[in-house]
């Protein structure tokens, strides 16, 4: 606590968010669509980049496939439901809990692997899942799987998973926060600069990676599982988009990984990037290329991310 | 029957040998440099983009102009790699993966803003002539284009200099730095010899298959499993896993739906990688 | 009773035999001396003692507890502590940050923060770096660092510390000052085994010392006896 300098502390962040909420539930309804809109995919890539980062910032391992969790959990909830008819309410956590699981396993699977090899892994392992959903007949194939419409206007279904997605949000926040201040957070720092000595020093590692992975695609599932509710739509570029899975690793290492708080602000700045290209710039198409070039400056010039340069001085 | 299967064969080799040529670079730069260079896919790409424009603009005379196509992907690929790799080689090869996956993108972004994302070709009737085994000439010039990148670069590696420094550099970074190899520009040269090959093989797939800006990222995880199976830095190895590798993509996607040889092809990464964390070249050292 | 003991101790790596039926002991509290030419296994055999090489036969005694098949975080939560060759601290971690992980877990355990700080503090001024105390790894010198890696596994609170070439490259006077804390570990009741190249000190300050070749054992016994051991001779000065 006394040698860890966040600028930024807790409690005023979630003041801030659960006033803001206040505010945008009270405004409601007379705020254009878009601004609902904005701030739900926002804190969506929030939650998404904040469990990306428990596996990636914490115990090294970059995921570059991580939405293979997130299709799991989508899946699942449009199976169930249309298929089953079961209820939101229980295929929520199930895909959760789905890709929690098969987290692990692939984590066990892809242990040996140093970090360049690795995230090949897991590349491919995205790569596999989208090309399976777009055979399987059950996953709707190419065409894909459109869910029921949930009974609510348009604002006030945005609101609703808005109001969930900064929930999570300020659970992982608190999650992390705690992690770093805590013994865990000493043996997760030295886990990811040097596993061997941690090891040697009694770190259970296996375990940590393994626990890690599971929070991590846990919440990557969560998410994933929520989002056919609102989208009415899922298909296998959107469920396991490949771009998507990379735009994670470049909000969290733009805001910072291994800071409570850096995947935040990272996807809260690459996803108005985005929402700025996409609207003003009639070439959607060069979004691409901006979030490559963003790629090559931050891994050039600030590999450890907005959040790094800030912590890194404070420090000295 | 049988012509059939020899058809597939065929394809399938030449399929393989555009594959192995990217990936022959692709493994070289990683064994000398430790550079991941996953932008070399998308250098291909856009190799094949500038031939087909040269082909909406001149026709089938565009041939003339490959050469300075090759040349012209090779040195975009060296200048970008002399800036990217003063910075990367100090750092862990996962972020020259990262930063070289970012430029990749890039050039994906630029190709779609030129040209859009449509699948595109060149179709060429005189190269479509069925010359054996109801084979076009096309696929048996793609072979032999393999054939002689290969043996070139084989020979290039084992009986010039520059090539003896590749390989020194490969096996013992420090000690060919004592032995007074230069070795940046070794490094520089391993660049320039991947975007040649990038180069050659984009200019090929421009005639030979379909290809879009998608095709980049595609081929990004076949240039690993190749590395990974035929093992870093080996010219035989390269070869050999990509034609398998072409192989068998064209045999099970006439079986069965092309995306279920998608679905084999990472299985198969995966199951590699598992068994080989560090590729076959750990199997043979 | 011997504190660690090995038995008929192989490693095999591929084809290679890295360390072949090697004998051991080590008696509690002494300085045992572990040297050999370049490529001998000294290095192996510390890393089959704390876990991180795969023992392919032969068995691994601690204070009487088979630890052959255990796990790195396991043995060191047995109180078996060591440096490395090429030292490895967290570099992006501060010194105080580095020792504080040794003191949070190893042997000594300790789930509070502020108890952790105390301690790592501690041992940081044992080993001299007080005033490095809030510096980032990455900016120490080499010197520094070692002392730091011996700060770290001194706070995991062993009972067996592994030294891996502690000396190497130190000038004259630094390697009195090892020497001296060497000695002072063990009076203060620590076990210590020692991989060295610089035969001085190794002669000065152990107990017993086993001479590695090759991956095999080819002597063993006091400084003086080893120093006038023909084989060991031969092996140092080549035919």
């Amino acid at each position: 606590m006394k040698f860890r300098n966040f600028p930024i502390h807790l409690g005023l962040i979630h003041l801030s968010l659960a006033i803001s909420l206040f505010f945008l539930i009270s405004l409601g309804w007379f705020l254009p669509t878009y601004i609902y809109r904005y701030f739900t995919i926002a804190f969506m890539f929030s939650c998404l980049a904040l469990s990306w980062d428990i596996l990636g910032g914490y115990s090294g391992y970059l995921s570059f496939g991580h939405m293979s969790f997130f299709g799991v959990g989508a899946y699942t909830t449009a199976i169930l439901l249309t298929t089953l008819g079961i209820s939101p309410l229980i295929t929520v956590p199930l895909g959760a809990f789905i890709s929690g699981l098969l987290g692990v396993v692939s984590l066990s699977v892809f242990i040996r692997l140093e970090e360049a090899y690795f995230a090949i892994a897991t590349l491919a392992l995205n790569f596999s899942l989208q090309s399976l959903a777009t055979v399987l007949e059950i996953t709707g194939g190419a065409r894909g799987i459109s869910t029921p419409l949930l009974p609510f206007s348009p604002i006030t279904l945005y609101i609703i998973f808005l109001s969930s997605f900064l929930v999570i949000t300020m659970v992982l926040l608190s999650m992390r926060y705690k992690i770093e201040n805590s013994r865990i957070g000493y043996a997760m720092l030295a886990l990811r600069e040097d596993k061997t000595v941690a090891e040697c020093l009694g770190i259970n590692t296996l375990r940590m990676k393994l626990i890690a992975m599971f929070i991590s695609c846990f919440f990557t599932g969560l998410v994933g599982s929520m989002y056919p509710l609102f989208a009415t739509f899922i298909d296998p570029t959107i469920g396991f988009s490949v771009d998507w899975s990379v735009l994670l690793v470049v909000m969290c290492i733009c805001g910072g990984t291994g800071i409570w708080w850096g995947p935040l602000l990272g996807a809260f700045i690459l996803h108005s990037v985005r929402e700025l290209f996409t609207y003003t710039l009639p070439i959607p198409q060069l979004s691409l290329a901006i979030i490559g070039i963003t790629f090559v400056i931050l891994i050039l010039f600030f590999p450890q991310g907005i959040g790094g340069q800030i912590a890194y001085k404070r420090r000295s | 029957m049988l012509p059939l299967f020899l058809t597939l064969i065929i394809t399938g080799i030449s399929l393989g040998a555009l594959y192995s040529i990217v990936a022959l670079g692709f493994s070289v730069v990683w064994g000398t440099a430790e550079i991941v260079n996953t932008s070399l896919s998308s250098v291909a790409v856009l190799s094949s983009y500038i031939s087909f424009w040269s082909f909406t603009l001149f026709g089938e005379s565009f041939l003339l102009l490959t050469p300075f196509i090759v040349l012209f992907s090779a040195v975009v690929n060296l200048l970008l790699s002399i800036y990217l790799d003063s910075v990367l080689t100090r750092m862990p090869p996962l972020y020259s993966l990262m930063a070289y996956f970012g430029l990749g993108y890039t050039f994906q972004g630029i190709i779609a803003y030129v040209w859009g994302v449509r699948q595109r070709t060149i179709i060429m009737p005189l190269l479509d002539v069925v010359v054996f085994l109801g084979v076009p000439l096309k696929f048996f010039i793609v072979i032999g284009v393999m054939i002689l990148f290969f043996v070139a670069f084989w020979l290039f590696l084992v009986r010039t200099k520059p090539g003896l420094a590749i390989r020194a550099v490969s096996q013992n970074k420090k000690g060919a730095l004592v032995s007074g190899i230069n070795v940046k520009r070794t490094y520089m040269l391993a660049q320039f010899l991947a975007g040649i090959g990038a180069g050659v093989s984009g200019v090929f797939i421009s005639f030979i298959y379909s290809f879009s800006p998608a095709t980049a990222s595609l081929w990004i995880a076949y240039m690993f499993l190749i590395v990974v199976v035929g093992g870093l830095g080996s010219v035989l190895g390269s070869a050999v896993a990509g034609i398998l590798l072409g192989l068998i993509q064209t045999v099970t996607s006439y079986i069965m739906p092309s995306l279920w040889a998608d679905v084999i092809v990472y299985v198969v990464l995966i199951g590699v990688l598992l068994v080989l964390p560090k590729g076959i070249g750990e199997l043979i050292s | 009773m011997e504190i660690i003991k090995g038995e008929k101790v192989c490693v095999n790596f591929g084809g290679l035999s890295a360390l072949k039926d090697i004998d051991f002991y080590v008696k509690p509290k002494e300085i045992f001396g572990i040297v050999g030419p370049n490529g001998a296994g000294k290095t192996t055999l510390i890393n089959t003692i704390t876990g991180l090489v795969e023992i392919s036969s032969g068995r691994l005694f601690f204070k009487g507890k088979d630890i052959t098949r255990m796990r790195p975080h396991e043995i060191s939560r047995l109180g078996i502590a060591r440096t490395y060759q090429l030292v490895r601290p967290f570099l992006r971690l501060t010194t105080l940050q580095n020792v504080m992980v040794g003191a949070l877990y190893g042997k000594s355990n300790i789930h509070n923060l502020d108890e952790a700080i105390s301690v790592a503090e501690k041992y940081i001024e044992f080993v001299g770096l007080q005033k490095k105390k809030n510096d980032l790894a990455l900016n120490l010198n080499e010197v520094e660092r070692k002392r730091l890696e011996l700060a770290r596994a001194l706070a995991t609170n062993p009972e067996v510390l592994l030294l891996d070439e502690v000396a190497a490259g130190s000038t004259h006077a630094e390697m009195k000052e090892i020497m001296e804390i060497v000695s002072e570990l063990r009076e203060s009741g620590l076990t210590i085994c020692m991989v060295e190249h610089v035969m001085k000190m190794i002669m000065a300050l152990a107990d017993r010392i086993m001479v590695l070749h090759l991956g095999m054992k080819i002597a063993e016994g006091s400084p003086e006896k080893i120093s006038n051991n023909k084989e060991v001779i031969k092996v140092y000065l080549g035919e």
